[in-house]
C-alpha cells in the first residue's frame, strides 16, 4: 500500500509535468492545426533558461521561475514569427520537416553550449519533507502540482472568459470564418506559441530541480505529449491533460512494481489500448476545436 | 503532350550510372569515403523500403528502425551463436522482421494515421528497450560484439569471402539493386498503382473494390522484410550492434530523406538517400557546429522546396533541350 501511495504521487508529478508540455502541444495544434516536432526541445531550453537564472545568476527561486516563463513566453512568439510563419499554410509534411530541422538545430546547438554532462539544479525546497496522513512528499513536488494545477486553471479561465481566449476557440474551430470576422490569425497564432511555450517554461521551472537536464531529453518528452495528445483526442487541451495524467500515473506505477526497465514502454502500451478501445481518444469526436 | 523522352537517352543514362558504380571503388581512395559511400546506399535501401508504406499508402510508421533491429539484431544472435552463414541470416532477418510486421499490422492497422504514426513510435520504443533490458538475449549495453564478416557459398561456383571495403561495397551494391527492382516492380505495375490510389482517396479506392487494409498490410510488410534484411547486412558489417543504433535518430533521418527527398517517388527517394548521408559527413569541414548547420540547411530546404529536390529537378530537366514527359507521371502529391 505505501509503495503504491508513494508511486501515485510520482505518478501524479510526472503527469503534470507532461500535462504542462501535452497542453501547449494540443493547443498549438488547436489553433494552428501544426504538429511541433521541437516542443519537447522547448521543454529543454526552458530546463536550461532555468539552470541559468538559478544556478549561475543566482536568483532567488520564485523569480528565477519568472523569469523563465517570461523568456519563454517570447521564445515562443519568436518561434513562430522565424519558422512557423513562413510555413503555416503548406502540407504537413513540410510542418514536420521544418519543426523537427528546428528540433535538430536546438538540441545540437545547446550541446555545443552546455555540453552532454547532465546538470542537476537541486532546490532546498527538495530537502523539505512533509508529513501527510502518514506518507511523505518533498515539498518540491507539493510546489509542482499546486502551481501547475493553478496554471491549468488559469489558462482554462483565459479561454472561456476573455475576448482573445474566445477568439483562440473559435480560430480552432473555424479558421477562415475568424479571418471573415476581424480575428488577426497571425497575432494569434503568434499569442497561441507564447502561451504554450511560456506554459511549458512554467513546467520546466518547476521539475526541472527534481530531474537531471541534458541537451537531448527533448525528443523523448516530444513523443511523450504526443502521445497524451493522442490518447485525448488529437487537439483537445483538457483531452491532452487527461492523457498525460494516465502516461504519468502508468509509468510510475509499473516503476514501483515491475521496476524502472520497462515504464516507458508501459506507458506506450497503455496508450496502444486506449486507442484500441477508442480510436478516436478518450475525448475525441464530442466537440470540434480546443 | 510533349513527346516522350527518347528511348536511347534512357539507355544511355542507365548504362553510364551502371558503369559509374561498378567503377566507383576503383576511383575512391579513401577508406572513409568508401565506408560513407557503403552507409550511403544501406540508408538508401532502407528508405526505399519505408517510401513503401509511407509514400504510397500514406501510412507514416514510426517503427522503421525496430525492423532493421529485428533482423540485425537476430543475424547477430544467430551468427555469433550458432555461425549460421550470411545468406541465412539475411533471409531469416527478413522474414521474422516482415512477420512482426504483419502480426502487428492486425491492431495498428485500426487506428487513423496520426495514432498510427505514435502507435507505432511506441512500437520501436519497446524494442529498443528490449535490446537494451533483455541482456540474457541482446547483451544490452555491453552490445554483441565479434559478429562475422559475410561468405556467400552456393556450391563449388560461387564462395565469396567478405573480407575489404570494396567487398563490402559490391555486396551493398548488389542489395541496393534488388530492392530498388522489388520497389519499382511493385510501385509501377498495376499493383503501385492501387497503392497509390490509396494515398489519395481511401473511401474512392474502397468504392472501386480496393480493400484498403489488405494493400496497407501489404506494403508495411514488404517494407519491414527489407528493412530486416539491410539490418543483417548491416550487423555483418560493422560487427557489432548496439541498442543506440535502434533509435529514434533513424527515424528522423529516414523522415528527412524521404520528405526533402522526393516522397512516393522512387528518383526523389533515392535523391534523398545520396544527399542527405552525405551532407552532415560534408560537414565535417566546421566539425563543432555541423548538425546545427544541417539542420538549418533543412530549414531553408524545406521552405524553398516543399516537394522535395525532386521536385526542383523535374523542373530543371523540364527545361533541357531534349526533355520529355519521363519525369511528370507521379506528379500527384499527397494531401
Amino acid at each position: 500500500m505505501d509503495i503504491f501511495i508513494e508511486q501515485l504521487l510520482n505518478g501524479l508529478t510526472l503527469g503534470a509535468m507532461y500535462a504542462s508540455i501535452a497542453a501547449g502541444q494540443a493547443l498549438i495544434f488547436g489553433v494552428a492545426r501544426l504538429i511541433n516536432f521541437a516542443h519537447g526541445d522547448m521543454f529543454m531550453v526552458g530546463a536550461y533558461v532555468f539552470f541559468l537564472a538559478f544556478s549561475v545568476a543566482g536568483l532567488p527561486y520564485p523569480v528565477a521561475v519568472i523569469v523563465t516563463v517570461v523568456v519563454m513566453f517570447f521564445f515562443g512568439a519568436f518561434f513562430d514569427r522565424v519558422i512557423v510563419r513562413p510555413i503555416i499554410d503548406k502540407r504537413w509534411h513540410v510542418h514536420m520537416i521544418a519543426t523537427l530541422a528546428a528540433s535538430i538545430v536546438l538540441y545540437n546547438s545547446f550541446t555545443i553550449i552546455f555540453g552532454t554532462t547532465p546538470k542537476e539544479v537541486p532546490t532546498t525546497y527538495r530537502k523539505v519533507i512533509l508529513e501527510f496522513a502518514g506518507f511523505q512528499m518533498c515539498l518540491q513536488r507539493v510546489i509542482v502540482l499546486a502551481v501547475t494545477l493553478l496554471s491549468f486553471c488559469a489558462l482554462y479561465l483565459f479561454l472561456q472568459k476573455t475576448k482573445t481566449g474566445k477568439a483562440m476557440k473559435a480560430m480552432s474551430q473555424n479558421r477562415a470564418a475568424c479571418a471573415v470576422v476581424g480575428i488577426d490569425i497571425r497575432r494569434m497564432s503568434t499569442l497561441t506559441f507564447a502561451i504554450s511555450v511560456g506554459l511549458m517554461g512554467l513546467s520546466s521551472g518547476l521539475v526541472a530541480p527534481l530531474m537531471n537536464i541534458h541537451p537531448t531529453m527533448g525528443l523523448q518528452l516530444t513523443f511523450k505529449a504526443f502521445a497524451a495528445v493522442i490518447m485525448g483526442g488529437l487537439g483537445q487541451v483538457n483531452g491532452a491533460i487527461a492523457g498525460a495524467l494516465i502516461l504519468g500515473l502508468t509509468e510510475a506505477l509499473a516503476a514501483g512494481y515491475l521496476g524502472a526497465d520497462y515504464k516507458d514502454a508501459i506507458g506506450f502500451a497503455m496508450m496502444v489500448l486506449v486507442l484500441l478501445w477508442r480510436p478516436q481518444g478518450l475525448f475525441g469526436g464530442r466537440k470540434v476545436g480546443i | 503532350m510533349r513527346k516522350p523522352r527518347p528511348l536511347y537517352v534512357y539507355a544511355a543514362l542507365s548504362a553510364a550510372l551502371f558503369l559509374g558504380l561498378i567503377g566507383l571503388p576503383l576511383v575512391i581512395e579513401s577508406r572513409y569515403l568508401l565506408h560513407i559511400v557503403i552507409m550511403t546506399g544501406m540508408y538508401t535501401a532502407l528508405a526505399l523500403s519505408y517510401d513503401l508504406a509511407v509514400g504510397h499508402v500514406g501510412l507514416v510508421s514510426l517503427a522503421h528502425p525496430s525492423f532493421f533491429g529485428v533482423g540485425a539484431y537476430l543475424a547477430a544472435i544467430l551468427s555469433t551463436r550458432f555461425g549460421t552463414p550470411f545468406l541465412v541470416n539475411f533471409v531469416l532477418g527478413g522474414i521474422v522482421a516482415a512477420g512482426v510486421a504483419f502480426l502487428l499490422s492486425f491492431p495498428f492497422l485500426r487506428l487513423e494515421a496520426g495514432s498510427f504514426a505514435i502507435g507505432t513510435l511506441g512500437l520501436a520504443l519497446i524494442v529498443k528497450l528490449v535490446a537494451i533490458n533483455e541482456v540474457w538475449l541482446t547483451r544490452g549495453w555491453d552490445c554483441i560484439i565479434g559478429v562475422p564478416r559475410p561468405r556467400l557459398a552456393l556450391g563449388p561456383l560461387l564462395d565469396w569471402q567478405v573480407s575489404s571495403l570494396t567487398d563490402y561495397y559490391y555486396l551493398m551494391l548488389g542489395i541496393l539493386l534488388v530492392v530498388v527492382a522489388l520497389c519499382s516492380r511493385l510501385t509501377t505495375s498495376r499493383l503501385g498503382r492501387t497503392l497509390i490510389s490509396i494515398r489519395e482517396d481511401e473511401t474512392l479506392a474502397k468504392a472501386s473494390g480496393v480493400d484498403p487494409r489488405k494493400y496497407k498490410t501489404l506494403a508495411f510488410t514488404v517494407g519491414a522484410l527489407v528493412a530486416g534484411s539491410v539490418g543483417a547486412f548491416y550487423v555483418q558489417y560493422a560487427s557489432l550492434i548496439c541498442p543506440s543504433e535502434v533509435s529514434e535518430y533513424m527515424t528522423t533521418a529516414l523522415l528527412i530523406i524521404l520528405f526533402l527527398g522526393g516522397v512516393g517517388r522512387m528518383r526523389g527517394v533515392i535523391l534523398g538517400g545520396v544527399i542527405f548521408t552525405f551532407v552532415p559527413e560534408l560537414l565535417r569541414i566546421a566539425p563543432t557546429w555541423r548538425m546545427v548547420i544541417y539542420g538549418l540547411l533543412l530549414l531553408v530546404g524545406i521552405v524553398f522546396a516543399p516537394d522535395g529536390l525532386d521536385g526542383i529537378l523535374t523542373k530543371w530537366l523540364r527545361r533541357l533541350p531534349f526533355a520529355g514527359t519521363g519525369a511528370t507521371s507521379h506528379e500527384n502529391q499527397q494531401g
